[in-house]
């Protein structure tokens, strides 16, 4: 091998690949879907509420269970919470298919977890869901309304509530697509409720069951202020 | 080729400017349209979790192409193992840009683009999607990429080679 300039492309597959670098793989609408995902699961979510009426935390430092003392701590209102408790109007996924869950092994090459079962997304305004998607749509957006209602109820301290949502959820859906989520709420929902023991073995086993699970941190014991 | 954006302040700061692009990198990389944003998501968690570990200094992209590259690898270990294989799912092109919005020539130059990288093995794939789309250049794609500048040419030679062949060779189809 060696590092002398390859052969250039031809004029034809130039023009081609300039012409694929200005395509847009999303459109506009699954782009901002995606955002409010991304900012839930790092909880850049509530930061952004938080940020209208206090300093937002370092960014490095932040973590979902920070965000959950701060909105704990009612710290937290007006549009960040109002978007929190927003209806809960789950975005149709990309796609909805049967598939078995792989077993949980990180590839061999690589130090990153693998892809992660999709996190509850933000509320936003569902799209008008498409003919045929819509109705493969309808129980992941139950489970993910469910949990979003635990999710709220848990950045509010209302412990009962979150319980309520969760044990729904698992009646309805005890091997739902966001078993995965479900958990790791109801871990949070533990360590709330100072029940350290019993967190700490669901935990355990959260982590057994899900090894590269993206929802680790979430999981840890809530930090004190 | 596309200029490299300078980096940002903070992951924080720019990671919705950088969103398309990694779907795109996902796209190109050989993901099926209805996983773009499901892995897309899974990217800027990683990138999040690790982010103490990026230089600022450094242009985001080709940093953020790491990490995609990382997690298209394992979807498609993963999907070898499961009833999920590539092609099985069908496009969600709803969730695409609206294809009213484009030139049908477009579209069809797209497919021909993801059908020809099809013939470059991702390792070659990769190299070649970045350099060549992403205008990044090659010193700081083996860089991103952790190989070494040798390697790097190599598989960018290779890549062009099985590139030119593959586009020749859909656009006979094509025509017959």
């Amino acid at each position: 091998m060696s590092n002398e300039v390859p052969e250039p492309l031809s004029p034809k597959v130039r023009e081609l690949l300039a012409g694929e670098a200005q395509r847009a793989t999303l459109s506009d609408e699954a782009l901002a879907r995606l955002g409010d995902r991304i900012e839930s699961s790092v909880g850049w979510a509530a930061s952004a509420g938080a940020a209208a009426g206090a300093a937002s935390p370092a960014v490095g430092a932040l973590t979902r269970w920070k965000v959950l003392g701060v909105l704990a701590a009612g710290a937290v209102a007006g549009a960040g919470a109002d978007r929190l408790l927003a209806p809960v109007a789950v975005p149709a996924p990309p796609v909805i298919v049967v598939v078995e869950r792989p077993a949980p092994e990180a590839p061999p090459s690589s130090p990153e977890p693998a892809p992660a079962p999709a996190p509850v997304p933000a509320p936003r305004p569902a799209p008008a869901p498409r003919p045929g998607v819509a109705e493969r749509d309808v129980p992941l957006a139950r489970e993910r309304a469910l949990l979003e209602l635990a999710r709220t109820a848990l950045s509010r301290s209302k412990l009962d509530e979150a319980n309520e949502a969760l044990a729904r959820h698992e009646r309805e859906f005890p091997q739902g697509t966001l078993v995965e989520e479900r958990e790791a709420l109801a871990i949070q929902a533990l360590w709330l409720q100072g029940k350290p023991a019993l967190a700490k073995q669901r935990a355990a086993r959260f982590r057994s069951r899900y090894p590269d699970s993206v929802l680790l941190p979430s999981i840890e014991p809530p930090e004190t202020p | 080729m596309a200029e490299i954006r300078p980096p940002p302040k903070g992951f924080q700061d720019v990671y919705r400017a950088e969103l398309q692009y990694v779907a795109n990198v996902v796209r190109r990389l050989g993901v099926e349209p209805g996983w773009v944003e499901d892995l897309t998501h899974d990217v800027f968690v990683a990138a999040f979790r690790r982010q103490d570990a990026y230089d600022p200094s450094r242009p985001i992209r080709p940093w953020l192409f790491s990490f995609a590259l990382k997690r298209v690898s394992a979807f498609r270990e993963r999907a070898q193992t499961t009833r999920e294989v590539r092609g099985a799912v069908a496009p969600d092109v709803a969730d695409e840009a609206p294809a009213a919005d484009q030139r049908i020539a477009s579209r069809q130059s797209r497919d021909l683009v993801l059908q020809a990288l099809d013939a470059l093995d991702l390792e070659k794939r990769a190299v070649f999607v970045l350099h060549e789309i992403d205008g990044c250049p090659i010193p700081q794609a083996a860089e991103a990429l952790g190989i070494p500048l040798n390697t790097a040419y190599s598989r960018l030679r290779r890549g062009r080679e099985l590139f030119e062949e593959a586009v020749r060779a859909l656009q006979k189809a094509g025509e017959s």
